[in-house]
């Protein structure tokens, strides 16, 4: 091939400003092989002289190990991030578990105050063994209207034991 | 059948003859694959895209190779970690440049508050290159010309430098470098302007001879 004319092309590329003249590209990737009219070109266009700014040059082996050693370093990156991941979620799973520990213990302080000074009362009344067991069944098997609560869709147990006492708010509106 | 189920069944186990199992998927079909989590097609864009990534992100750096093989590395790794973001929509190769060009600038902008300390002593340097008989400009090695580079695009802005690399350099269009950088092409186009006038005056500067051309860089006022 012919060396393009490259005094018109860098003329008409100057013009054309927004816009390569026909045959630039080729003209250019002549350029890339043609070593005889690169002085031509860069009295044209000094700044073609950048073309040949520096790349590795990678011989078909060594870009097969420079893509082994990449691939290599990559999956040694992922599997780093992922034990990362690993870890902190470990780590949150611990907090979480207090965290919700420390919500129930919240939730039953909550609804031992809101408890009406009457049921207090009777939770207070000293009674024979057979009458508190009549009393504490018909609490366990329905769940108790707690006043203050305001929530007609929540549930509440309340289980007694001794020395202990522990109640369960099951709420479906509320998403966690 | 779509091309992506078209790949998968390539990549079942048959009695043809083995052959590569994404050498017909495009970029595209690889990087929807790497969304449903295939570790394959990472691998194989590791395999396309690690030279012209490597020859970009070394021309953004200045010419280091081993810095440029750094961010390519961390390139591909970021390819992976948000290839859900990916959209179909898009064209891979502006996506991955974009990606990579980015990391190039923001290890340009450490570097740079790194070099600071020494600015004293490469400005001395670059004076004293300056004063020194320079070679002829057609005759340079490629290391000399990454030097020269580096010297004078230390007048542009990173956005000229990166317009001009991408589009004078890396042969990509004005609509492809405004994907990548991410503005507007009519900017593109003015940051070329600019890069190209700023590079032209310094090497004329420095190589007189060179001016006989088509004569020294035309003024556009209204940019």
């Amino acid at each position: 091939m012919t060396c393009p004319d490259w005094s018109r092309l860098a003329v008409l590329r100057d013009q054309l400003r927004d816009d390569e003249p026909e045959g630039w590209t080729e003209a250019l990737e002549h350029l890339d092989d043609c070593p005889r009219c690169r002085p031509e070109a860069l009295k044209a266009d000094p700044l073609l002289v950048f073309r040949r700014l520096p790349a590795a040059e990678l011989n078909p082996a060594a870009e097969r190990s420079e893509v082994e050693s990449m691939r290599l370093a990559v999956a040694a990156m992922r599997n780093a991030r992922n034990a990362g991941r690993l870890e902190s979620r470990h780590r949150f799973a611990g907090w979480r578990r207090w965290a919700a520990a420390a919500v129930l213990a919240v939730a039953s302080l909550a609804v031992s105050r809101d408890r009406p000074p009457a049921a207090a009362g009777v939770a207070a009344t000293v009674l024979p063994p057979a009458a508190k067991e009549a009393t504490a069944q018909p609490a366990a098997q329905e769940p108790a209207a707690i006043e203050g609560l305001n929530r007609p869709g929540a549930r509440v147990y309340h289980m007694d034991g001794e020395g202990i006492s522990v109640f369960m708010i099951v709420d479906e509106s509320l998403d966690v | 059948m779509n091309m992506l189920e078209l790949v998968y069944s390539n990549r079942q186990p048959s009695s043809a003859p083995l052959r590569a199992p994404w050498a017909d998927a495009t970029d595209r079909d690889l990087l929807l694959a790497m969304r449903e989590g295939d570790e394959s097609a990472l691998n194989e864009v590791i395999n396309r895209k690690t030279k012209p990534l490597l020859h970009l992100c070394q021309r953004i750096l200045g010419g280091d190779l081993e810095e440029a093989r750094d961010i390519v590395q961390v390139t591909f790794f970021k390819i992976w970690e948000n290839r859900q973001k990916f959209d179909a929509k898009w064209a891979p190769n502006t996506w991955i440049y974009r990606i990579a060009s980015n990391l190039a600038i923001d290890h340009l902008r450490s570097r740079k508050t790194r070099e600071r300390s020494q600015e004293p002593v490469r400005q001395h340097l670059l004076h004293m290159a300056d004063g020194r008989a320079q070679r002829d400009l057609s005759r340079m090695q490629q290391t000399e010309l990454g030097t020269l580079f580096r010297e004078l695009s230390v007048n542009l802005s990173e956005k000229q430098k990166l317009v001009f690399l991408l589009h004078e350099i890396e042969g990509l269009s004005s609509p492809e470098v405004a994907k990548i950088i991410d503005s507007r092409e009519s900017t593109v186009r003015n940051h070329l302007f600019i890069a190209r006038r700023i590079l032209r005056e310094e090497l004329l500067r420095r190589f007189p001879e060179y001016a006989g051309g088509f004569g020294l860089p035309a003024r556009r006022e209204d940019v």
